[in-house]
């Protein structure tokens, strides 16, 4: 990555004729979002490529770690790479609208903060400071603030708050959990009562798992393509989740309540994290659920954290197999009868 | 900051066993911070035990609340809506916390549902370490600013012992030694030398141990309230112990030589005797310490009333306070008062400044009985006759 400083340089749509003027201090990104233009992306910190896009000319800075040189002559990414000086021009389709689009990232309720620091702490990019202007909790000088321009949006700082005063802007906590409820209670599919040659089939194991953006994707073509691999009586649902370090032990105590019968964290190897450490610290929330299953009556053995190698298509497959196996041996979840009797219950009425 | 941890669930689950509408009240102060009662972690202990309870089958409906401050009563007021509605209350606060609601909901069940540990600060993620025990009576003046009571496990005033090995502690090898730190961060302002002086043992009776302490700030408005509606406060004011001895007059200036009677003996010249030592010297063929304490000058037998240790050896002198090292035997030289382990007072001879010169007053020389069979006799540590 180059150390070179920002220095101001522009940007040309062809497809519209727009010219953006790129500040020192701003991103590609941050100006084509503005502007209406919505380029998919991950990391915000030029470790995935995601938001790579084709560029048809200008003498660009390449800061990002994930295009080859060969990628280099053809894409940049808008995450972090800019250009020194002059125009560079990008091959981009016309935006939707020029309204402004919103980027992931995480914001502050002031009132809610107690400034503890440990978004301080856990953010790895510098983004969560204490601004004294603000006023938190209680009236008291100071609360936590995060630079929406440095955010990479991962919401390592959104688990590690206790108080729940840092949000998602687009992944909201309520919507996250949303998701958990009505992925476990959406209706399963009715047992197989053909008695094929194994004997009657029970009602498949439900199996939710949070994929972090490495891991999404061997995660789904995994998850879509039971074709013998994983038992076919196993019911995967995937939760995406921006990192696995946004995961908190809230969210996989709900997969559990809503009547998963496993829960399983896909997240990268130690090291590959593309925002360092998340990885890490939702592995130390696992254990506590480990912790608190056993104290449930429930099976520590029914929650598992996989260190994914993106593409270890076998090795998922395994780890699925592996934990639907001993969650085969624990049985059902007790609570998937409540779960879905509850749901039934709130239908009806 | 009070850092505090969750009790184990099956403890929690033994609390609530029967109950079946419970309210989790979490903290949004201290134990928020350390991961252990603030909003979302008593969210997710009321996830679990909804979750537990489903698992055993067992109907269990549990409901969750935040309050600012648990530890304050106005911040738990709000509470007084609904709770009779519940079996139990399940407190994820410091033990203050717990006891503010116990105290005005009295007809509810109040549950620890956190261990309150201790007094102390983040070091990194996820950790916190104790830094404070709340002794009431700091020493951080002399000890460069780290709590030598808290952070080393023999609680050494005097350190270090000696066992410290490469900045570490020798009975937790894990943890610095703190007297280690102390010595550098004194040593990198160049009062090093400030710990020779050695502090006498520390007094206790501010610590815990005994009734519940209390700080006020101020007056105590309620003692206030009592004088003003011309009632006796309820405070009782305790004299303090008469001395035994004659209060010493005497002062520790030059002053005008009088005429003394035969029994009062030069000791030595005031110059002679810088202030907080002690001085042996010999008056009149007989061993006297003699100390000048700044406002009055004080003479007694050379060794401590218990067993005969030289006091100028074993003794330490602070601010008029006389400490027989040996057994922490102590006295207050100015009142005579006995203090600390002190079992016998101290006797004191008269004295006083006459002119240049101390003065000491004896016909004869006081001893202390010794009964050395006593104080040796083994038996008399296992109860024996």
């Amino acid at each position: 990555m180059s150390t070179s400083e920002n220095t101001t340089f522009s940007i040309r749509v062809s497809s519209t004729g727009d010219i953006f003027e790129v500040p020192a201090n701003r991103t590609i990104l941050h100006v084509l979002y503005e502007n209406g233009y919505e380029v998919p992306l991950d990391c915000s910190n030029g470790r995935c490529g995601t938001c790579r896009t084709r560029y048809l000319s200008g003498e660009v800075d390449h800061r990002d770690t994930a295009l080859s040189e060969s990628e280099r002559s053809e894409f940049l990414t808008v995450c972090v790479s800019r250009a020194h000086a002059g125009e560079v021009v990008l091959d981009l389709p016309p935006p939707q609208s020029t309204q402004p689009v919103e980027r992931p990232v995480a914001v502050v309720e002031a009132p809610v903060c107690v400034a503890c620091l440990n978004c301080v702490r856990f953010c790895t990019f510098g983004a969560a400071r204490i601004d004294n202007e603000l006023t938190g909790v209680g009236g008291i000088q100071g609360a936590a603030v995060i630079d929406a321009d440095t955010c990479t949006g991962c919401g390592l700082c959104a688990a590690a708050c206790p108080t729940g005063a840092i949000e998602m802007n687009i992944s909201t906590h309520d919507s996250v959990i949303g998701t958990i409820h009505s992925l476990n209670t959406e209706s399963v599919p009715e047992p197989n009562t053909e008695i094929g040659e194994d004997g009657p089939a029970e009602a498949p194991l439900s199996v939710m798992i949070f994929a972090c953006p490495q891991c999404r994707g061997t995660t789904h073509e995994v998850c879509d393509a039971k074709s013998g691999q994983v038992s076919a009586n196993v019911q995967t649902r995937v939760v995406d989740v921006p990192c696995s370090g946004r995961v908190d032990t809230l969210q996989l105590m709900h997969a559990f309540e809503s009547g998963a019968d496993a829960v399983m964290v896909a997240g990268c190897q130690p090291g590959e994290c593309f925002f360092n450490t998340g990885n890490l610290h939702v592995t130390q929330r696992v254990k506590r659920i480990a912790d608190w299953l056993d104290g449930c009556g429930l099976e520590r053995d029914r929650v598992h954290m996989m260190h994914l190698t993106p593409g270890d298509h076998d090795g998922l497959t395994e780890a699925l197999n592996d934990l639907t196996k001993k969650t085969g041996i624990c049985g059902p979840s007790p609570l998937r009868r409540t779960a879905s009797s509850a749901t039934l219950a709130s239908t009806s009425g | 900051m009070i850092v505090a941890e969750q009790k184990p669930l099956k403890d929690i689950q033994r609390m609530l066993k029967g109950k079946k509408k419970v309210l989790t009240v979490g903290c949004g102060t201290c134990v928020s911070v350390c991961f252990a009662g603030g909003k979302k972690e008593s969210s997710a202990m009321a996830a679990t035990l909804r979750t537990a309870a489903a698992a055993e089958g067992q109907e269990l409906e549990v409901e969750e609340v935040t309050v600012q401050r648990q530890c304050v009563q106005e911040f738990v007021a709000p509470l007084e809506e609904n709770i009779e509605e519940y079996d139990a209350v399940l407190s994820m606060a410091c033990g203050v916390g717990v006891q503010t609601l116990a105290e005005k909901y009295m007809d509810t069940p109040i549950l620890p549902g956190l261990d309150t540990n201790f007094m102390g600060q983040p070091t990194e993620p996820g950790i916190w370490e104790e830094r404070c025990v709340g002794c009431g009576n700091c020493v951080l003046e002399y000890t460069g600013g780290l709590c030598p009571i808290t952070r080393c496990p023999k609680q050494l005033q005097n350190g270090p012992c000696g066992g410290s090995e490469g900045g570490m502690c020798e009975v937790d090898p894990s943890i610095p030694c703190i007297w280690s730190k102390i010595w550098t961060i004194l040593d990198r302002q160049g009062i090093a030398d400030s710990l020779m002086d050695i502090q006498p043992p520390k007094d206790w009776s501010t610590s815990r141990g005994g009734s519940m302490r209390r700080v006020v700030v101020g007056d105590d408005l309620r003692q206030q309230a009592a004088r003003e509606a011309g009632e006796r406060a309820t405070t009782v004011k305790v004299a303090p112990p008469q001395s035994p001895m004659k209060p010493a007059v005497t002062s520790q200036a030059p002053s005008e030589a009088v005429e003394l009677d035969d029994t009062w003996h030069r000791a030595c010249s005031l110059a002679d005797l810088p202030e907080g030592k002690l001085n042996r010297v010999s008056v009149a063929g007989i061993d006297v310490i003699v100390t000048n304490l700044g406002d009055c000058i004080r003479a007694f037998p050379p060794t401590c009333p218990h067993l005969a240790e030289p006091l100028v050896d074993s003794g330490l002198l602070k601010d008029g306070l006389l400490t027989c090292t040996k057994h922490l035997w102590q006295w207050d030289l100015r009142s005579g008062e006995m203090k600390g382990a002190a079992e016998r007072p101290v006797a004191l001879y008269e004295a006083m400044v006459n002119g240049d010169d101390v003065m000491v007053k004896f016909e004869q020389e006081i001893t202390y009985d010794y009964d050395e069979e006593d104080d040796f006799d083994e038996d008399d540590f296992f109860g024996a006759d």
